[in-house]
């Protein structure tokens, strides 16, 4: 009786201990799929970029009116308007505004307005230009590699043909 | 006795785990919600950006008309602007639902001329801070400031930016 | 040895349905307080884009938008509060609500669809003040109703022609087939029927009552111009049934035709009151600021002294309307539109004679 009641508690303490690995076992395991698990899901989280809407309503917004704009204002060295005084420009070259001939005198308030428009947040990543007959008559800043929001505005000319006044931005 | 203790020992131990994990995986999952929560918050607080924006444009109160006889999209008649200023001041509240917390300036780009603010309402948490402190989303819109006295447009940057 | 097993099966049962109870009630309440939350975010996340979209929709005047929105229930109000009648308007996506102050929105009370046309429209006495926003959704329909009369006929079809095509318009006219009677229930939400410059009968003949149509959807304004242009005029509402037509509330005054389609969309006369008096609010301020643009006019006006004085004066007589307007006591849209039509006299001859104009 003895002896048999020795042999069953050695069995049933050997059976206790692997059963306790066997559920440490289990614990190990639990712990490692919820690592995996919260590993993918943080690395996920931080490779998708959030998308900013405002920031392309703004991209949008800025090559746009920035050309409409630019087109209605009015020069007051020359008495007319930014549109009057490009197709001078670009066709006849007669106007001179305070002694400053018409193409200097856009170029000179291109720069300017774009300068406060544009910079510093899109230092040097602009690129204006107004073509005419497939001649840039005016150009201002630097071509962008990649990436562009474009706005292109094709003014009329007296004779009909058409200046094409484009703005690019790098963004 | 013996065996029951260490029976009981064992499911309390295995609870108190359960717990932690959970308390770990709670956590983790509450810093993930308040992460993915603020970015929705400045996604809301963008797109309020950019209503103001449209609203601006088209306000009634600032928008020109010209002999063309219709108006004109992001044109502002200088004339009424100044008036406007004065109008929407005594009416803070009125213009407080167009406007919200924002600070809204008209900036004389070509020719130069002084900025003019139309419109400014911090939260009441920044009523002591300096402007560049105060944390906002900023949208720079190119405008027409039309003269209809001398039928004439200058070049300017309607700058808002909503206090976040 | 057996009592003690026994026992002790019985205790770790115990124990075991408590610890279960505990973890199962922790998850079951975290559950639930996660879904109030994700139902108040997703509430407030709808409204704040809807709002985005319905400025968006309300910017670009004259234009009919056709917009989806997340399938959600969204409810519009408008009440007049208080002694002093404040306009209180505000929509709400489940327990979240928003209130519109400045924006003027004629709307059905409630909505619960994924698409809704937005269309709006400038009100414009004489210039513009407001950019109206009226919501309509697909199952929807209009019928306007003409007599033999050609200011219903104009009026008749100055709706028609100015309701974007889009809409589901029907036009009733005399004698000419299918008459109010012969319209089928096309399973609509909202019917809207509208008698152009005469009110229906209280008792009706039958073939003057749309009788297939399902009253529980159904109602019927009258609008009757007073003005040659059919700008200004009176609006009666009333409750359509089977049978035929109970008038609601007395008449309303309109003017400017943006006031028109306001009614059309309007649920109920509560709404369209409380709407008119938050355009009359804009309309004082923007007034205001005419008036006093005319002052500055006057004072920077150079050129030819002739034109000059004849310039002053035109802004003197503007002035004299202008001031009316930008009175916020003064509230009776009569006297409005005839200043209104004044400004508009003066406007012309300041054109004529190349002065700056005022609007």
């Amino acid at each position: 009786m003895k002896k048999c009641q020795k042999e069953n508690q050695k069995f049933s303490y050997v059976k206790l201990k692997k059963v306790s690995q066997m559920e440490m076992m289990g614990m190990v395991i639990v712990v490692v799929l919820l690592s995996i698990a919260l590993f993918l899901v943080i690395s996920f989280q931080v490779g998708t970029k959030p998308k900013s809407v405002q920031k392309e309503y703004e991209y949008s917004q800025l090559a746009s009116n920035t050309i409409d704009v630019l087109l209605k204002t009015h020069i007051k060295e020359c008495k007319l308007d930014y549109d009057d005084v490009l197709r001078d420009c670009s066709f006849l070259k007669k106007l001179s505004c305070q002694q400053i001939d018409s193409c200097t005198k856009i170029q000179q308030v291109t720069t300017e307005i774009l300068k406060k428009t544009l910079e510093p947040e899109y230092k040097n990543r602009y690129y204006f230009t107004a073509k005419y007959g497939g001649e840039t008559k005016i150009k201002i800043g630097t071509e962008c590699q990649a990436n562009i929001k474009t706005k292109s505005f094709p003014l009329p000319s007296e004779i009909g043909t058409l200046i094409e006044v484009k703005l690019d931005l790098c963004v | 006795m013996k065996k029951a203790q260490v029976q009981t020992l064992e499911t309390i131990g295995v609870l108190i785990f359960f717990f932690v994990l959970l308390g770990l995986g709670m956590v983790f999952y509450y810093r993930f919600q308040a992460q993915s929560l603020s970015v929705e918050e400045r996604e809301q607080q963008s797109l309020m950006a950019i209503r103001i924006s449209q609203q601006i444009s088209s306000l009634p109160e600032l928008e020109c008309s010209k002999y063309s006889g219709s108006s004109e999209f992001a044109c502002i008649d200088i004339i009424k602007l100044e008036i406007a200023k004065t109008l929407i001041k005594n009416n803070p509240s009125y213009y407080s639902d167009i406007f919200f917390f924002s600070n809204i300036v008209i900036q004389q780009v070509y020719p130069s001329g002084p900025d003019i603010l139309l419109y400014r309402e911090v939260p009441k948490e920044y009523k002591n801070y300096q402007e560049e402190d105060i944390p906002q989303i900023k949208i720079p819109v190119p405008v027409e400031l039309y003269d209809p006295s001398t039928e004439t447009s200058n070049y300017g940057i309607l700058r808002i930016a909503v206090y976040t | 040895m057996m009592k003690k097993a026994a026992i002790e099966i019985q205790f770790h049962w115990i124990f075991v349905s408590i610890a279960g109870i505990m973890i199962l009630g922790l998850f079951i309440f975290l559950v639930m307080r996660q879904q109030i939350t994700y139902e108040s975010r997703t509430s407030i996340s709808i409204a704040s884009d809807l709002r985005t979209i319905l400025v968006g929709a309300q910017t670009a005047t004259r234009t009919l938008n056709d917009l989806d929105i997340p399938q959600t229930k969204v409810k519009f109000e408008c009440d007049l509060v208080g002694e002093q009648k404040i306009p209180y308007s505000i929509f709400s996506i489940g327990n979240h609500p928003e209130e519109i102050k400045s924006q003027v929105i004629f709307s059905p009370p409630e909505i619960d669809t994924s698409k809704l046309r937005a269309w709006s429209y400038d009100w414009s006495l004489p210039y513009k003040t407001n950019n109206f926003l009226f919501i309509a959704i697909p199952q929807e329909r209009i019928i306007l109703v003409e007599k033999s009369s050609q200011k219903s006929k104009s009026l008749c079809q100055m709706i028609n022609k100015t309701l974007p095509e889009k809409l589901n318009i029907r036009y009733v006219q005399p004698n000419v087939p299918p008459s109010l009677t012969d319209l089928q229930d096309q399973n609509n939400q909202i019917e809207t029927i509208i008698f152009c410059d005469f009110d229906p009968a209280i008792n009706p003949s039958p073939s003057d009552v749309p009788s297939k149509l399902n009253p529980k959807y159904s109602r019927a304004i009258s609008i009757k111009p007073t003005s040659d242009d059919l700008e200004k005029g009176t609006i009666r509402f009333f409750k359509a049934t089977k049978t035929g037509y109970i008038p609601v509330e007395d008449e309303k005054s309109y003017a400017g035709s943006a006031l028109i389609f306001g009614a059309i969309f309007s649920p109920e006369p509560i709404f369209f009151e409380c709407n008119k008096k938050k355009a009359l609010t804009r309309y004082h301020l923007v007034s205001d600021i005419y008036w006093k643009k005319t002052e500055a006019l006057k004072g920077s006006i150079s050129g030819d002294p002739n034109q000059i004085a004849d310039c002053r004066d035109l802004y003197d007589q503007a002035n004299r309307k202008l001031k009316n307007l930008a009175d916020k006591s003064k509230n009776d849209l009569n006297e409005i539109y005839l200043d209104a039509k004044s400004i508009e006299a003066i406007s012309d001859q300041l054109q004529r004679k190349s002065c700056p104009l005022i609007y």
